[in-house]
């Protein structure tokens, strides 16, 4: 057995081994860290200074009033032994309002629902109700109680769109900025539901300022309509380390920030009245140099100088629906066909919005070759390695790849749409 | 996004699963890949790689540890990719470093290309990390899996670097005499 056998055999190593491993890279020294009686103590200590300063004051978004439930004995990655408390707080709505008890409703029906019945992937759902990843008639039956119950509607069904831009320019949406705000908002992203569920992906670099964040950072942002039934949750690890604020930004808008200096994440919610906004924000930064890897962090002032610059009054206006089937900013490509170890691959269109390109390659496979996107065999033609010149920009990286019906009704072709991000010059 | 959900996505073959892994992993898998590759560039394809091994995978695989199922894929392509640029001949990271210190516990002879003698091996390294202390097993699988180097592991344990780098001088020779008595070198 020589070295690299010895190597190659730590990839059998048992899943807990390599998970506490992994774990073990969050750890800080027990003669520096705080105890986590004393951790106890000052999240005690902060919850009842803001409850001191809610009273009296008008309502503040907090996050006893999102919590749900605080899960004991979770067993997961991030805990040893089932030792772990999750704090979970409803997206959708504050405790008393409909939305909240709505989603508490169906995540207390949710959690043990999936753990005792195993995805039936035969199920057909209704596209209204994908959202809720619904695999069972019993789970479409509970949704569909409690939207009734709760005079709320579903989220719906996506909206399908060709581009990406042409989803942005049908919601009337250029980007997640206020107008003149100091950053850039890259690779932005939408999934809109027909409810007027809306979710934003993107990265955002703020100019370059004193104390400001350097890096770019990656942002979510969840607009959901107080029409709809939004059942998303916040999953709080060591919910006593999780530090919580109300902030008013600089256009006027308040809402919390939920940060967690040990973890690399952090929340803002605003309640709009009409609708309830919610912003994943990614708050640390892996620094590499050589061999070495450092971590930054942002601060807290950091945090609201970055959520300073978010439109927090942002909605979706859907426009034109032929917005969605046009290829804004993209062209045909002319029709080109090339056959290589029996495959022949045409490409049929490519579209591109400056950040994605995507492209419909018509392929047609050799007798016995694997056919199904489900077996996953596509890539095994190769097609990771694709990448795209358009337009002077070059994109490599597949994001997405999805098989699509030709409409011939040939067993041996078929349509792939792929997704390619823009690779960094 | 809770493990069990995205393990749905991608048995709902939903584009979403991609993108919900590397906001939640893609941190992990890009210093994993980095530990063996040394290379952004490298580092970022293997991640990518291995988003879509966990898509081909998963179905029919239902992993019951999301991460460890994407670290173990991660270095297992990193380490793959590495070997296909270096030839064995050129690099850096700490892999080259790890390989070095694990001629400790290897002999030179010629490795058995088996997949049951891959799974016996394997079964040989749990039975000794099942019996090695808690923090010395950590701190073990922080060098050989992860490729973490000794500096980091120890900053998170509180121990100096040449403590850590005498418990991992300790613990390969005691690997050594495990595999030998199992019938390994």
């Amino acid at each position: 057995m020589r070295r690299d056998d010895v190597l190659d055999m730590f990839d059998g190593a048992r899943e807990k081994y390599v998970i506490d491993a992994i774990k073990s890279r969050d750890a800080k020294p027990l003669k520096t860290g705080i105890r986590r009686k004393q951790m106890y103590l000052i999240a005690a200590a902060i919850a009842m200074a803001l409850l001191l300063v809610g009273c009296g004051v008008v309502y503040l978004l907090t996050m006893e009033n999102l919590k749900i439930t605080d899960r004991d004995g979770v067993d997961s990655y991030m805990y040893p032994q089932g030792t772990g408390t999750q704090r979970i707080l409803a997206r959708g709505g504050i405790q008393g309002s409909v939305q909240y008890q709505a989603a508490k409703e169906w995540y207390d029906f949710e959690i043990p629902y999936v753990r005792a019945h195993d995805w039936d992937e035969t199920f057909d759902c209704p596209p209204e109700y994908e959202y809720y990843q619904a695999y069972s008639q019993e789970m479409v039956d509970k949704l569909e109680a409690l939207t009734e119950k709760y005079h709320l509607e579903p989220v719906g069904a996506e909206v399908e769109t060709q581009s990406q831009q042409g989803l942005l320019n049908y919601l009337g949406i250029d980007n997640i900025l206020l107008p003149g705000a100091p950053a850039e908002n890259i690779d932005l992203r939408a999934s809109y539901f027909e409810g007027g569920y809306l979710k934003l992906d993107g990265k955002l670099q703020m100019e370059a300022g004193e104390g400001r964040w350097p890096y770019k950072t990656y942002v979510s942002l969840a607009f959901s309509p107080k029409t709809v039934f939004d059942s998303g949750v916040f999953v709080l690890d060591y919910p006593e380390n999780w530090e919580e604020w109300n902030y008013t930004s600089a256009s006027g808008e308040n809402f919390l920030i939920l940060y967690n200096p040990n973890f690399w994440e952090s929340y803002a919610l605003c309640d709009r009245g009409d609708a309830m906004v919610s912003v994943y924000l990614q708050t640390a930064k892996d620094i590499y140099t050589d061999n070495e890897m450092s971590e930054e962090r942002m601060n807290k002032r950091q945090i609201e100088q970055l959520l300073d610059t978010i439109d927090f009054s942002l909605k979706p206006v859907p426009g034109d629906p032929a917005l969605l089937t046009g290829l804004p900013g993209g062209y045909d490509a002319s029709q080109r066909a090339q056959t290589q170890n029996g495959y022949t691959v045409e490409l049929k269109s490519v579209i591109s919005d400056g950040n994605r390109a995507q492209a419909v390659l018509g392929i047609t496979i050799p007798d016995g070759a694997p056919v199904s996107e489900s077996d996953g065999k596509y890539w095994g033609m190769g097609f990771e390695d694709l990448q795209l010149i358009c337009e002077g920009a070059k994109y490599g990286s597949i994001y997405s790849a999805r098989e699509q019906d030709d409409g011939d009704g040939r067993d041996d072709t078929v349509e792939y749409i792929f997704t390619w991000s823009k690779q960094e010059p | 996004m809770e493990d069990e959900t995205i393990i749905d996505l991608y048995w709902k073959r939903s584009e979403q699963a991609i993108f919900e892994t590397d906001t939640k992993y893609g941190r992990l898998c890009y210093s994993i890949a980095n530990n063996v590759l040394a290379n952004q560039e490298d580092a970022e394809e293997s991640v990518n790689d291995t988003y879509l091994a966990a898509w081909n995978a998963m179905p029919p695989h239902r992993p019951s540890a999301l991460m460890a199922f994407l670290a173990k894929l991660t270095r297992r392509i990193s380490i793959k990719r590495w070997r296909a640029i270096t030839a064995y001949k050129r690099g850096g990271g700490q892999i080259l470093l790890a390989l070095e210190e694990l001629q400790d516990c290897a002999s030179m002879e010629p490795a058995v290309e088996d997949v049951v003698m891959n799974r016996e091996t394997y079964g040989a390294l749990n039975r000794f990390l099942d019996d090695l202390p808690e923090v010395e097993r950590t701190v073990f699988m922080r060098r050989y899996f992860l490729l973490d180097t000794a500096a980091d592991i120890g900053t998170n344990f509180g121990f100096t670097e040449s403590k850590v780098k005498s418990m991992l001088y300790r613990t390969r020779g005691k690997l050594k005499c495990h595999l030998e008595k199992e019938g390994y070198l």
